[in-house]
């Protein structure tokens, strides 16, 4: 996770569970049981055989070249059409002269609202991305559908100059998006349940991935019984839910007249384990955090939202998983009233997975972030249609630590820094630095409750304006549920 | 041993159209400028921009010490900036030109008030009007007033 005021401690609260957690998910998926069978490979999910005869033609699914094609073209056509005959909107009246202007003018960086282009832009990318990974091809054979989508709705299905912020965050966010979307959704299916959970499954993966959610209506797959393919489920899955109160200030102590206070609800995935599955498929390791917030102005409700999915990872030494060098592909979405910062981004390094034989288990890791694309809060920059922030790249890294006691509690600290050359808006540079530190603590496995203090400092240079240095900080204090029961073995 | 040429021929059929119509234009009869100014309003609209790259002002007397602008440009390629001036020469205003876009001025002194309009590479419609608006209606300049083009 590259940037803060965002909840590193909960993020990470898990990093470390997996190497020490076996997560049974017999409920979910019969054919699949997880279990311990000796200290030495007490982490290490076995799968054994599977206790259903059913047929899995899910296992192997074909690929379907043209239904793609015309998904990603429908996922164009109709909000095109929508916009269009619902409003009757010029900037969809697409035409050959559009078309030629298109290909042959300057792309032009445009002036969205930052969740337009920080979010839904992204969001849209992930349905491109599930046009192919949803009709039978893998995670990088689908990745270049996001470009794809991206670059004809940038070209074809609009009159507005093509866009290069659009193009990225489309592109790369759409990716992380829509692997993430596509395997949370295999998570809530199940294809041997009838009935009412069925049908509960199937409209919950439907709303997570609408693309994926018509490809199984289409094809009879939503009430088809067969067996739920093994790489539908993780090797582990983690989630936490927190609410409770968070204050931030422009200040070094939460004081002042910026003082803001909130009610946050955020919710957390961690699935798979970054100490066994990093080095498998893209994304067999990942994370993902939201959070929801009253009180935040005009950023809305939407005040965080976070992906990390591994995408290789390669052992250092002889001890598998314990010490890797990992890459990972990011996702950041923050937006409150101290800070509003987007990116798109790839962040490596040494990842280390300690597990003493007493003691608490240590995770620590070391990563340099390279972000083809970050959106950063301007001080100077304002257009009338919403645009508040600068657009450049994001370069930087940082490093965690974090200790975990076993089914009692975690406590971690964590330092993150990039550093943003404006490429577009307010001319200048923007630095970051956050700090947090902060711990939880769970009774009874399930129940728990945390606190983290954070501290950011920014310093943003603008050519010929006054430079602006920030000094903020933020309290975290709440409750959190496990699910399943934090520690649990 | 034909590919040689005919990438060279793909490259001179690229530049051509890249450069088909780099003529940077100024403001012309085709363009059927048209500014209607009143006591109660004014209207500007200029069609059929084809990368036009000018500067154009007039003046218009606004009785009030703000205005609005209810913008109904359409430039998907290129710019159009419009910056107004109060009676005594302060910058109220200084936008881009929007589209389905109402915004709203900083107090300025009344009198006769000065609009510049300048064109960059610009392609489209420009299109809008100014309101004048008393000191004391409720200011609209918010995020949540502003509607995303796309």
């Amino acid at each position: 996770m590259p940037l803060v005021l965002v909840s590193p401690v909960a993020a990470q609260a898990q990093r470390a569970t997996d190497s020490l957690v076996t997560i049974g998910l017999t409920t979910e998926a019969p054919h699949l049981r997880f279990s311990a069978s000796s200290p030495a490979t007490a982490a290490m999910p076995h799968f054994d055989e599977p206790d259903s005869l059913l047929p899995c033609p899910q296992c192997y699914p074909k690929t379907h070249f043209w239904v793609a094609v015309a998904e990603l073209v429908a996922l164009q056509v109709i909000p095109n059409a929508f916009s269009r005959i619902t409003s009757d909107a010029e900037w969809a009246k697409v035409s050959l002269n559009s078309w030629g202007n298109n290909l042959t003018l300057p792309w032009q960086w445009d002036n969205n609202n930052f969740k337009n282009n920080q979010f839904s832009h992204p969001y849209h990318g992930a349905m491109y991305f599930n046009a192919a990974r949803t009709n039978g091809y893998n995670f990088w054979k689908s990745a270049p559908w996001s470009f794809v989508g991206s670059l004809t709705w940038e070209l074809f299905g609009e009159v507005w100059a093509p866009a290069p912020n659009d193009l990225l965050n489309t592109t790369l966010g759409g990716i992380t998006l829509g692997e993430m979307l596509y395997r949370v959704s295999s998570l809530t299916l199940k294809n041997e349940s009838h009935g009412f959970e069925r049908v509960a499954r199937e409209v919950t993966a439907g709303l997570l991935n609408p693309v994926r959610g018509f490809n199984r209506v289409v094809r009879g797959e939503a009430w088809e019984v067969s067996r739920t393919p093994p790489d539908w489920r993780p090797s582990t899955v983690f989630g936490s839910v927190d609410a409770g109160y968070r204050r931030f200030s422009e200040s070094s102590n939460l004081s002042g007249a910026s003082a803001l206070d909130q009610v946050f609800l955020s919710a957390e995935l961690r699935y798979g384990s970054e100490t066994f599955d990093l080095g498998k498929r893209p994304f067999s390791f990942f994370q993902v955090q939201g959070a929801l917030a009253s009180n935040n102005g005009n950023a809305g409700r939407l005040t965080e939202l976070m992906v990390r999915g591994g995408l290789a990872a390669k052992p250092l030494g002889g001890d598998s998983g314990q010490r890797q060098l990992a890459l990972f592909m990011t996702y950041s979405y923050i937006n409150n009233p101290v800070i509003a910062f987007g990116a798109q981004g790839f962040s490596g390094g040494p990842v280390w997975n300690i597990q003493p034989s007493h003691g608490p288990s240590i995770h620590v890791e070391a990563l340099g972030t390279a972000m083809p694309i970050a959106a950063i809060r301007s001080d100077y920059y304002l257009t009338a249609e919403g645009r508040d922030y600068d657009y450049g790249i994001g370069l930087g890294g940082g490093g965690s630590a974090l200790l975990v006691w076993k089914g009692t509690g975690v406590f971690g600290a964590t330092a993150r820094y990039v550093f943003v050359p404006v490429i577009s808006g307010f001319p200048g540079t923007h630095q970051i630095l956050t700090t947090n530190v902060g711990g939880r603590v769970y009774w009874k496995g399930r129940l728990g409750i945390g606190a983290e203090w954070v501290r950011l400092w920014s310093w943003n240079i603008y050519y010929g304006r006054t430079n602006v240095n920030r000094n903020a900080s933020e309290l975290r204090l709440y409750l959190s549920t496990a699910v399943p029961r934090w520690g649990a073995s | 041993m034909m590919r040689p040429r005919a990438l060279a021929l793909g490259i001179l059929v690229a530049t051509a159209v890249g450069c088909a119509d780099s003529v940077i234009r100024e403001l012309g009869p085709g363009n059927a400028e048209t500014v209607v100014s009143g006591a109660d309003s004014l209207t500007y609209l200029a069609s059929n921009l084809e990368n036009v790259s000018d500067r154009v002002s007039f003046e218009w007397t606004n009785s009030e010490p703000r205005l609005q602008v209810n913008h109904q440009s359409f430039i998907p390629h290129g710019y159009g900036l419009l910056v107004i001036r109060d009676a005594v020469g302060a910058v109220v205003d200084s936008t881009l030109l929007e589209y389905q876009l109402e915004t709203e001025s900083r107090a300025g002194v009344p009198g006769v008030w000065s609009v510049t309009l300048i064109y960059a590479a610009a392609w489209g419609r420009a299109q809008f009007s100014l309101v004048p608006l008393p000191a004391d209606a409720v200011p609209e300049v918010s995020t949540d007033k502003r509607r995303a083009r796309r």
